[in-house]
């Protein structure tokens, strides 16, 4: 087959053709990582070049989880009933793997394989981070910035070599507030509301350390999920008294459970330790506009 | 390859395979700390002179160690925290 040239979009590099691309295509965000600065950090076997032979860059799509209304219902599971550009991500990044392949001719993926157990083929929040969309919190080390606050990503594994972003040169986590309140309380709001999966410390304005346990988490994180399910299942079978096993099967938990994996939305169920986060709420603020009260 | 692991196995390793997961992550900074825990199934299982398998496998401890009400005690948790937040009067603006 003979070599076709490539169609050049006036004044616009490929990378910033491909930004454009997942823009239009609904990311609120777009950044580009190396998969040589990734595998400065994956381990082997979890690397972008793990799932596509001679993969070079990876593209990286953000957007606002949710519309920001969903942060002010006292029901909370209005949020994760909510998270939109979930919905959207997988493909946003389809769509851009596709573009890759027939405008430039360089090998792409739009999804990568599903995690095994708990543990991601490729951790999405290790290739924003190198792309330059967020920084680590002390929330669950959950990627943040100050334009969307918690992050929602998907990512297009890509052969093209493309300029990276390379990571944010100052972290997003911690908040001047929040400094302010380690100084006086040694906590942050993160800290105060999930003290069962988070710990750490701050010094000199900056996060010392900082410890993520997430074992309880997945219990709220996925709350109505596959693990629930799977224990709902151990727990009647192995219940010896009729009633209480139908009381387990039929209740309003295990339902909901069941209507969370036939609907797709088992991710997501948990934003606790972010409701509070100073940099989150910030991101949710809706800017003022000035409506015509004849034409409201 | 799927498989299902050995009750025997499972019994001996769980504990150790799930403290050397990414079930538990520690950093210093921001920079994940990969010595001991936060480790790949294979790293795990170079480690413990096992079958990369059967450490794949090991992962029902994260849903097997927890009490089996933790779901819904968590369900109860988000649903008293999200009330509270607004009890308190934390957020502001009334648009």
């Amino acid at each position: 087959m003979t070599a076709q040239p490539v169609q050049e979009t006036k004044g616009l590099t490929p990378a910033q053709q491909i930004k454009q691309r997942g823009m239009q295509k609904g990311a609120d965000q777009v950044g580009i990582a190396s998969v040589a600065d990734i595998n400065r950090y994956a381990p082997p076997g979890h690397r972008p070049d793990d799932i596509l032979i001679g993969a070079k860059s990876v593209i990286v799509f953000a957007g606002h989880t949710t519309p920001q209304g969903a942060w002010r219902s006292p029901d909370y599971r209005t949020h994760y009933h909510n998270r939109a550009f979930p919905r959207i991500r997988g493909g946003i990044a389809m769509d851009v793997a596709k573009f890759i392949e027939s405008k430039y001719g360089y090998y792409s993926l739009g999804h990568i394989p599903p995690p095994v157990g708990f543990n991601p083929s490729l951790s999405l929040k290790l290739c924003a981070e190198m792309a330059g969309l967020g920084t680590r919190s002390m929330a669950a080390a959950i990627l943040l910035n100050h334009q969307l606050g918690l992050l929602s990503l998907s990512a297009c594994v890509t052969t093209m070599p493309l300029a990276a972003d390379g990571p944010m040169k100052e972290p997003v986590c911690p908040h001047p507030s929040c400094v302010k309140l380690w100084e006086q309380k040694k906590t942050t709001p993160c800290l105060q509301t999930c003290p069962e999966c988070l710990s750490g410390e701050l010094e000199g304005g900056r996060i010392k350390w900082m410890r993520y346990d997430r074992r309880i988490c997945s219990t709220r994180a996925q709350n109505v999920g596959p693990g629930a399910w799977q224990n709902v299942l151990v727990e009647a079978a192995t219940e010896p008294d009729p009633d209480m096993r139908k009381s387990i099967l039929l209740g309003s938990f295990t339902r909901g459970v069941l209507e969370a994996i036939a609907l797709g939305g088992f991710t997501g169920q948990c934003g606790e330790c972010l409701r509070g986060c100073p940099v989150c709420i910030e991101a949710r603020k809706l800017p003022d506009k000035i409506l015509d009260p004849d034409r409201v | 390859m799927p498989k299902y692991v050995s009750p025997e196995l499972y019994h001996k390793f769980k504990h150790h395979v799930l403290e050397m997961s990414p079930a538990i992550q520690y950093y210093v900074g921001t920079v994940a700390q990969r010595d001991s825990s936060s480790l790949s199934d294979q790293e795990i299982a170079d480690r413990l002179g096992l079958d990369v398998d059967d450490v794949t496998e090991s992962c029902i401890a994260e849903v097997d160690l927890l009490p089996a009400d933790a779901w819904l005690k968590s369900a109860n948790w988000k649903r008293e925290r999200a009330r509270n937040f607004f009890e308190k009067g934390r957020l502001r603006g009334k648009r």
